[in-house]
């Protein structure tokens, strides 16, 4: 008895050390954030005093705000663009059995496996072309379709009873109907965990958008935040400005997964298990 | 019969109505920019002038000669092994300690896996300031106990490793996650009659525990390989790629020739070989899968 409670113990004591391994980047990032400028340099690993001043900085003397504005505006538009295009097609997908439904499902299929960088050049003289540089529209319409959502809502989509769509069927329902009181309130789960996914990789997607995004009040939070790191570079970074920025645009993050980090680790846990 | 052809066409107009929102922007998006890179990369154009030649293979047989294209290759490689098996065994062996408790598990991996969730770019910036030559904690530590600081982010090799390191803290909250939900689903009843038989811990890990886990272990694998082939932001933020080249991916270099130096041609020519690299990973995944399930 003695013995096992002595290995919980030490099973506790490691997993409070990895954890604080696995967070010590963001409370150093607050640690560097409120420390006063004179002691940067101190040696000193605690600042003496804890200084808000550079939160301030942030919002006065960045565009914080907007890139965090920008980042969310378009991130929900993706999501509602990208849901209702999933939906669609991944109802088709599973209730009409017809040959080229399905030689477009695997035209997907094989969409599915290709890096995206391949498209980046194209894609890019696209948008020029139809002069949407630099424009939220131009990035919206490059992201309108995810292949990996039509796959994740065809998966639970195969998954209503039949009996139910059956049953619809016969009081007359027409696809429109069912999609919208069927098969949507059945896979309400899902499509909560899409948003999630969604949201989380619309806010922190980086490469894709710094190539089309080039006006400072356009940007996004990542962009905008690469854009304040490097332009200090130069004079050496202000870094208790600019870990004070990181901890702002994490800001959504940690109340996304304090609200509901229950949801986002089961569908994180389901999705890839399933898949 | 005139009912049912009606019904028929009826079912093919509203699934083409409904797939058309999908259906144009994969071609637009997708399917068109393919086939151009692909047509671009046998020319030498450059993005900036209006005229090009046809320049057949000759960009896909540059690489060959090409001493910083080995280069990157070979960064690629190491990249890639180092991000990747590390936090699957990092991850095995938290798992297996998350499963032994109770109390506050959730908690435990909730905090070790918000780091797959921060932007790559954000966390970055946070890790060049843990790195930073002169007030980064890391040096801070080494000058503590007598040691000679390093510039980090100066040095070819310490370069790499701290774009490694970044990589697998990002990675290991995903593994921890999924391990952790793959070994809860065991059998406990399977474990106790290995403690029976007198099983060890190792045998009990090596004949019981990664057999039954092998699916997710699999699956781990091919997503960080694809993963730390597309791998930019971490790169870009920390190193841009230097000093002189040694962090430099695949991908990255990709990025230079196309958006850097406007070499449209030949970056085509490489996306196309970063293409076949994936796909042939994706294959390598379809053959053990099958191979699995069937056994």
């Amino acid at each position: 008895m003695y013995f096992a409670n002595l290995k919980t113990f030490v099973n506790y004591v490691t997993l409070v050390l990895l954890s604080f391994i696995m967070i010590f980047p963001y409370l150093w990032m607050f640690l560097i954030s409120v420390k006063p400028k004179n002691e940067l340099y101190s040696g000193k690993i605690l600042p003496s005093t804890f200084q808000f001043e550079n939160y301030i900085r942030v919002f006065t003397e960045t565009k914080m705000l907007l890139y965090l504005w920008n980042s969310i505006y378009v991130g929900v538009l993706i999501i509602i663009v990208q849901l209702l295009c999933a939906i669609f097609s991944a109802y088709v997908f599973v209730t009409i059995q017809k040959k080229w439904v399905k030689l477009c499902f695997v035209l997907i299929l094989a969409t599915y496996m290709l890096p995206a960088a391949i498209t980046y050049i194209p894609s890019f003289i696209l948008i020029s072309n139809m002069n949407l540089l630099d424009t939220h529209v131009g990035y919206i319409f490059s992201e309108f379709i995810s292949i990996f959502a039509i796959f994740f809502l065809r998966q639970s989509f195969i998954q209503v009873p039949k009996e139910v769509v059956h049953a619809a069927k016969l009081d007359g329902a027409g696809h429109l109907r069912l999609i919208f009181t069927i098969y949507i309130p059945y896979c309400k789960n899902a499509i909560a965990s899409l948003v999630l996914i969604t949201f989380i990789y619309c806010y922190n997607n980086y490469l894709w958008p710094s190539l089309l995004i080039k006006a400072e009040e356009n940007m996004f939070v990542t962009i905008g935040l690469r854009r304040l790191f490097m332009s200090q570079a130069g004079y050496g970074t202000d870094f208790p400005l600019a870990m004070a920025a990181c901890a702002v645009s994490l800001l959504p993050m940690f109340i996304l997964l304090a609200v509901s980090n229950k949801r986002i680790i089961n569908s994180m846990a389901n999705l890839y298990v399933n898949k | 019969m005139i009912r049912f052809i009606n019904r028929n066409l009826k079912d093919n107009l509203w699934a083409i109505t409904l797939l058309i929102p999908t259906l144009v922007p994969l071609a637009i998006f997708w399917i068109y920019p393919l086939i151009k890179t692909f047509l671009i990369s046998f020319t030498d154009w450059n993005y900036i002038s209006p005229t090009y030649n046809n320049v057949g293979i000759e960009n896909y047989k540059n690489f060959i000669g090409d001493q910083f294209f080995v280069k990157v290759l070979m960064n690629t490689l190491v990249f890639t092994f180092f991000t990747v098996v590390p936090p699957i065994i990092i991850g095995l062996y938290v798992a297996t300690r998350l499963n032994k408790i109770k109390a506050l598990r959730n908690f435990f991996v909730a905090t070790m896996f918000s780091a797959w969730m921060t932007p790559t770019v954000v966390i970055s910036m946070v890790w060049v300031s843990i790195f930073e030559k002169d007030t980064g904690i890391i040096n801070t530590i080494l000058k503590v106990i007598g040691l000679e600081p390093v510039e980090w982010l100066g040095g070819q090799t310490t370069a790499m490793i701290v774009v490694i390191i970044v990589t697998v803290w990002q990675y290991l909250g995903l593994a921890i996650l999924l391990l952790t939900s793959a070994m809860a689903k065991l059998d406990p009843e399977v474990e106790k009659a290995n403690e029976l038989d007198g099983g060890s811990g190792f045998r009990k890990l090596f004949r019981i525990t990664l057999p039954a886990i092998s699916p997710m272990l699999v699956f781990l694998f091919i997503l960080f390989t694809l993963d730390s082939l597309k791998a930019y932001d971490q790169i870009y933020i920390l190193t841009q790629g230097g000093p002189s080249g040694a962090t430099s991916t695949i991908l990255y270099y990709f990025y230079v020739l196309a958006f850097e130096w406007y070499e449209t041609g030949p970056a085509s020519a490489l996306a196309i070989v970063f293409l076949i690299i994936c796909l042939f990973i994706s294959a390598i995944n379809y053959f053990v899968s099958k191979l699995l399930i069937r056994n």
